[in-house]
């Protein structure tokens, strides 16, 4: 390859300067004049029948516009990935606390919520099914689906038992050494900074209009127009640019709510969630509990591995089979077992709705795997990182699920790479370096491997637009959405790098159903591969056309930088522009994202990313407080497209990990009610949290399927660093993390029972 | 969107002594307690005195007959960073440095801390152990109480509608504490703390103990601090002190028993390295 112009230097990202000054306008700034606002009205018990919604003392209010509730939906009343189970207004029963019975509409968002209490709502009481094995394994428990839902079982959403080889025939051999032990991980809730927005209204075309915190505008024009039995055409979605995502808001949340009274009231309506509602109501990461039994022969080789597992999908279907799916997939790791087990159900809970987290199911099984590798590796008196390196899987061979997978060579040569730094090199030395007796210092590693796009699971492709105007500049537009992970400046620089022009010609259009085409959805580490490589494909129609039309007029024609060198003469592209008919002003490309060899039980991938880390901690054995000191991650993830956008999310990997391993919890009762209402309690890392090292290391190998090598970096890079830092801490202390978070008080406990 | 009934900003301590002495207010320093739980729903109605433009007269920190004073409207990173109070009471320094975030730190005052009446209040447990006074004036004159005695519960505190905390005394006979305060939470930053005490020391007034977030009130803990007089104490002798000293309860942000065990073993430490 040509040396690069762009692609792998720091590029101060496009948004940057608006964002900082303050002038971005996020979907949660929008007014429209004289619009009304609403407020939701929750159910007030987790589980419950609805006899009766009376509005009429909420309608005498003053300001009251009217009270929405399910009556107003024209279409389903319903919405979710994985089905329309999720209703946007309760209309049978309430399945959780987060569950929208009505919504106020009112002038003032303060005279929307003062009459929240006024709307009565009768319920018959329902059992709180909070247990997730009880709720499946109980068939006294209380059915939590609506009736006529299709379910694998009494309150499950959904059951996988998938076996290679035979894992029994291993266990039973006295010769193996086994490490066998539970692991527990709880919910987490994302954090994104701006809360659940939806603006909605009918245009001056009769088309219902919406602005709102959403990840996949397509996907939510289907579902909306279902909603409000619409025609798509009907139904403009924008999103734009997000004050945070990271996965939640992939499901919608009060959106087709937001658009029912807006269409009902032909009017603008505009709902903004507090934070407080946004964490009663916005999907949380799956919470587990696995069973995981790893065998190992004398000399270190991995026979057989067995991961039995509950997880709590909370009151809906939503995207749990996916996530629950993809857990499945993972539970192997980078690793070559010749047999494994995998048996696992996701039950329906009273408790809180649970959904995509960066990371997707895998942060939860990682943390597990790699708990058990240490524990094994010790066991076995060997040193973990030879016998990580000794059973990884090989580029070529397939993955213990056994499909096989492409991508970089990354993970090959990652252990040399961790082996060469600094904190490797000097483990002793910073062991040693604790300044007082009870600071007890460790190191530890983590590996993972996160399939990119979608996997087999369903279609997985993205729509590229690239335009060129008169005045030779290109627009690039695509409906990926902008949730601050960088989507606008890596297409920028791809765009730029491809197209051979200065990189003010190029302009990056995102996020809108109006404006851009079917990106997929901005999920899944997918849309540096795949809204790259949809640019290349129409980048290279439109360098055909143009070298088509220039060879009408001139002998030697070739690209070259902001047009084309024909004749020893540069045509630029607005020149260009001029010759080539209008039709092909436009061009489109459509990229699909390779299937692996095999259809499994579950959705498989081909492309993976990879990182390693390894963090350093020191525990306070009087406290119980864990501080990472130092931390280096090392992505195998392809090419640097930016190195600033690469290290941010490496470095916000790393506080993503760091908070999983340490503090976050978001908890309830037993009677499903929050008990971690708002940041006040629910914590999550700040900036004094990071280890005062904090290395990004990018293990540059080429992704053979990506543009310019290219991979997806987005969730990997904040898995592995969980179990590093656990791993950390039984280096330090000898205790193994059984379940997350290894907070203070965990720790301390531990220590005392252990003394 | 803040239920207030009214919204006055005094430009004298007259001023608000007067005003306090005709009507009810809620008194509004640096905001940083009162704002959130007014967000939150509570004070419903208030009528809000801001006291901010009494800064000249509220805000310095002084000696004053050989003890340190501290003006009530002094902030958190004012203290942190105060000469007198880095070398006469330097955990009350080192608590302020650990309140909040910068931006909490640079509105909240430690009258603000104090009169809140958290159990967890970050200044209280160096002022409590020091056995500091408040000050509290009002039309009718004005009155010292310890500020251990100023809390009674958690939100309620002693002060009469019609008076104003003005200053804080720590009695130090021209002397300075030295100690340490230890806060302990899950995280390094914008922590309300699980469980923090002040040990420190003087050479008139000896060995003193306040510990915070572990009862309704911050409190001196007087069977760990006799302890420190003898020789030999164990870990389980402090524990049994502890037992007597403090009343933790389970939260969400911890149990009691964690609270116990921490604090029991960082004071055993700071009695180890005394």
């Amino acid at each position: 390859m040509s040396e690069l112009r762009y692609v792998g230097r720091k590029i101060v990202r496009d948004d940057g300067l608006t964002k900082v000054t303050g002038q971005l306008t996020y979907p949660s700034d929008l007014k429209i004049d004289d619009m009304y606002h609403g407020a939701l009205v929750f159910a007030s018990v987790p589980h419950a029948l609805i006899n009766d919604i009376n509005v009429e003392e909420a309608l005498k209010k003053p300001g009251v516009i009217d009270v929405i509730t399910w009556k107003d939906v024209p279409g389903i009343n319903g919405f979710g990935i994985c089905g329309p189970e999720q209703p946007v207004y309760c209309k049978e029963k309430v399945r959780y606390l987060g569950d929208v019975v009505a919504m106020v509409v009112a002038k003032t968002e303060r005279q929307a919520r003062s009459a929240v209490s006024k709307v009565h709502v009768d319920y018959t009481v329902l059992e709180t099914v909070s247990d997730s094995v009880k709720a499946m394994t109980d068939s006294s428990t209380e059915r939590i689906p609506l009736p006529g839902t299709e379910t694998a079982g009494h309150n499950k959403i959904s059951r996988v038992d998938y076996s290679v080889g035979n894992v029994e025939k291993i266990f039973n051999d006295p010769d193996v050494i086994v490490a066998e032990n539970d692991y527990k991980t709880p919910y987490e809730e994302h954090v994104y900074l701006e809360t659940d927005i939806a603006v909605a209204t009918v245009n001056e075309n009769g088309q219902l209009e919406l602005w709102g915190s959403l990840q996949y505008p397509h996907l939510d024009r289907t579902e909306i127009a279902h909603v409000m039995d619409l025609p798509e055409g009907q139904v403009i979605i924008h999103a734009g640019y997000q004050g945070g995502g990271f996965g939640s808001k992939h499901d919608m949340t009060i959106q087709p709510a937001a658009a029912v009274a807006a269409w009902k009231l032909k009017h603008a309506v505009r709902v903004h969630m507090n934070r407080e509602e946004s964490f009663l109501t916005s999907a949380k990461r799956v919470p587990y509990q696995f069973h995981v039994k790893t065998a190992a022969d004398k000399e270190g080789h991995l026979l057989a591995h067995e991961v039995v597992f509950t997880a709590d999908g909370g009151p809906f279907v939503a995207a749990n089979p996916a996530i629950f799916c993809f857990t499945i997939e993972h539970s192997a790791g980078v690793y070559r077992f010749p047999n494994v087990h995998i048996e696992g159900d996701i039950a329906y809970t009273n408790n809180a709705h649970c959904g995509a987290f960066r990371g997707f199911g895998c942060n939860q099984i990682c943390y597990a795997l790699e708990s058990q590798m240490d524990e094994l590796a010790a066991k076995l008196g060997m040193d973990s990182l030879d016998f990580r390196e000794m059973n990884q899987i090989r580029t070529g061979q397939p993955l213990s699920m056994t499909h096989r997978f492409g991508g970089s060579d990354g993970l090959a040569v990652s252990y040399d790479v961790v082996r060469n730094t600094n904190l490797y090199k000097n483990k002793e030395a910073f062991k040693a370096a604790a300044a007082k007796p009870y600071l007890k210092r460790g190191i530890g590693f983590g590996w993972a491997l996160q399939g990119v796009g979608m996997g087999n699971f369903c279609p997985d492709y993205c729509i590229v637009d690239v335009k060129l105007h008169e005045d030779g500049h290109f627009s690039v537009s695509t409906g990926a959405v902008e949730m601050g992970q960088g989507v606008v400046t890596t297409c920028h620089i791809l765009a730029a790098e491809k197209a051979q022009v200065s990189y003010d010609q190029i302009q990056v259009l995102v996020g809108d159903t109006d404006t851009t085409p079917d990106a997929g959805g901005t999920v899944a580490s997918r849309s540096t591969l795949t809204a790259g490589n949809a640019m290349w494909i129409a980048f290279d129609t439109m360098q055909d056309y143009a070298a088509e039309e220039l060879k009408k007029s001139y002998r030697h024609v070739a690209l070259d930088f902001d047009g084309y060198l024909c004749d020893g003469r540069l045509v630029t592209w607005a020149e260009i522009y001029k010759l080539l008919p209008p039709e092909k002003h436009t061009v489109q490309g459509k990229y699909h994202v390779p299937e692996t060899n095999k259809h499994l039980p579950f959705g498989v991938h081909y492309i993976y990313g990879y990182c390693a880390h390894i963090v350093g901690v020191e525990v306070n054995t009087l406290t119980g407080q864990t501080q990472v000191i130092e931390s280096e991650i090392l992505p195998a993830v392809g090419t640097v497209v930016n190195r600033l956008g690469y290290e941010g999310q490496a470095e916000g990997g790393t506080s993503m990990a760091l908070g999983y391993a340490l503090m976050e919890d978001f908890r309830m009762d037993q009677e499903s009610r929050v008990l971690t209402k708002n940041l006040q309690t629910y914590m999550v890392p700040t900036t004094k949290d990071m280890p005062r090292v904090c290395k990004v290391t990018p293990i540059e190998t080429i992704e053979r399927e990506g543009p310019y090598g290219a991979g997806g970096m987005g969730e990997v890079v904040c898995i592995p660093g969980t179990p590093a830092i656990t791993n950390a801490i039984r280096d330090a202390i000898g205790m193994t993390v059984r379940e997350l978070p290894a907070s203070p008080e965990k720790v301390l406990m531990w220590l005392r029972e252990n003394a | 969107m803040l239920n207030i009934s009214k919204y006055y900003r005094v430009s004298s301590l007259e001023e608000a002594l007067d005003l306090l002495n005709k009507e009810t207010w809620k008194i509004l320093g640096g905001g940083t307690d009162i704002v959130p739980q007014m967000r939150a729903g509570a004070h419903k109605d208030a009528a809000l005195m801001d006291i901010q433009l009494l800064k000249n007269e509220l805000g310095s920190v002084e000696m004053r007959d050989g003890d340190l004073v501290i003006g009530a409207l002094c902030t958190h990173e004012e203290l942190r960073h105060n000469d007198l109070v880095k070398e006469y009471m330097p955990t009350l320094a080192d608590a302020c440095a650990h309140v909040g975030s910068p931006q909490i730190r640079k509105r909240g005052t430690i009258a603000g801390n104090v009169i809140n009446a958290s159990p967890a209040g970050d200044t209280i447990p160096s002022l409590v152990a020091a056995g500091a006074s408040a000050r509290f004036l009002s039309v009718n004159g004005e009155r010292l109480v310890p500020v251990e005695d100023i809390a009674t519960r958690p939100g309620r505190t002693v002060k009469e509608d019609n008076e104003l905390l003005t200053e804080f005394i720590i009695p130090l006979e021209g002397k300075a504490w030295k100690g340490t305060y230890d806060k302990v939470g899950v995280r390094n930053a914008l922590q309300i703390s699980i469980a923090d005490c002040a040990v420190i020391s003087h050479p008139d007034f000896g060995v003193r103990i306040a510990c915070g977030s572990v009862g309704p009130t911050v409190k001196r803990a007087l069977q760990s601090e006799a302890l420190f007089a003898k020789e030999g104490m164990t870990r389980e002798d402090f524990a049994s002190a502890m037992a007597e000293d403090i009343c933790p309860i389970d939260d969400v942000r911890a149990s009691a028993a964690y609270r116990r065990e921490v604090l029991t073993n960082l004071i055993y430490l700071h009695y180890q390295e005394r």
